[in-house]
């Protein structure tokens, strides 16, 4: 696959994933073209990876946490979305306060994790890659952070009746 | 529910929301589903949450998305010599004042 079509194909879901923990939409683009330089730089990789997806995540992955370092950017806690203003007149905006106020409460390592499994169907292993960490703890703090939400969704749904 | 039997049905979901079950292995799936209800609870509230995880999605605009990628071919290119450059277009202007123009492209080919 030649870059062009790595960019078209993914460069969407690798903003995203900065965007989940990136606010500043200005800093995330500049992330996402700071890992695309690197894919372009790498792309003689691009055949050997065992999984695109995982490979581009966990290059955003460190050139985010890089960024964060050096400007000891506050956003490296999680912020609820600029949309909890404009909530009540829009379901999906709701939808969104309730699951910033869900993913609020877990480890921001737990919420990168439910987010590659959830949004982007990615594995343990995947995840374990681009968090650069065992995927015994990946699996752990999954089924930990899983549970936990389950727990939350149920005690909403008890609390609306 | 036991935590390992748990861990492995999460699994199972996540793997059969992601299609990447057999059709044999889909079938056992939904025969599962309809005899077990702890697991079809399961299924329902990972869909859900799933589902709700899905407004997390960010998306970038076209014309960020273009001038992204611009910048990263500009930036890939290989570096210039930016002083021997000034140099030539220095030496080139000399040469330009100093030698009568019919001269000059005798000398350039030098």
């Amino acid at each position: 696959m030649d870059f062009d079509k790595v960019y078209d194909s993914y460069a969407d879901m690798v903003y995203s994933y900065i965007r989940f923990r990136i606010k500043d939409r200005f800093l995330a683009e500049d992330i996402l073209q700071d890992t695309f330089l690197s894919v372009y730089r790498n792309q003689a990789q691009l055949s050997k990876v065992r999984s695109i997806k995982a490979w581009l995540l966990s290059i955003a992955h460190n050139k985010m946490v890089d960024r964060l370092r050096k400007t000891r950017h506050e956003e490296l806690s999680y912020s609820p979305g600029d949309e909890s203003n404009a909530a009540a007149d829009h379901p999906q905006l709701e939808n969104n306060v309730f699951i910033d106020q869900l993913l609020g409460q877990l480890d921001e390592t737990s919420r990168q994790i439910v987010y590659g499994i959830y949004v982007e169907g990615l594995t343990c292993r995947d995840m374990a890659e681009i968090l650069g960490i065992p995927e015994g703890t990946v699996k752990s703090k999954s089924f930990y952070a899983r549970a936990k939400l389950r727990e939350w969704l149920e005690e909403d749904k008890n609390d609306a009746r | 529910m036991m935590p390992d039997r748990l861990e492995k049905d999460l699994e199972l979901i996540d793997e059969y929301i992601n299609n990447r079950l057999s059709t044999a292995q889909k079938l056992e799936f939904y025969d599962r589903l309809r005899s077990d209800n702890e697991f079809m609870k399961l299924f329902k509230q990972e869909w859900e949450l799933r589902r709700l995880m899905q407004g997390c999605k960010a998306g970038l605009a076209a014309d960020a998305r273009a001038r992204i990628l611009k910048n990263i071919y500009v930036q890939s290119r290989p570096e210039v010599d930016i002083l021997a450059e000034l140099k030539s277009w220095i030496v080139d202007w000399i040469l330009k004042i100093a030698v009568p123009s019919p001269v000059l492209p005798y000398i350039n080919k030098l």
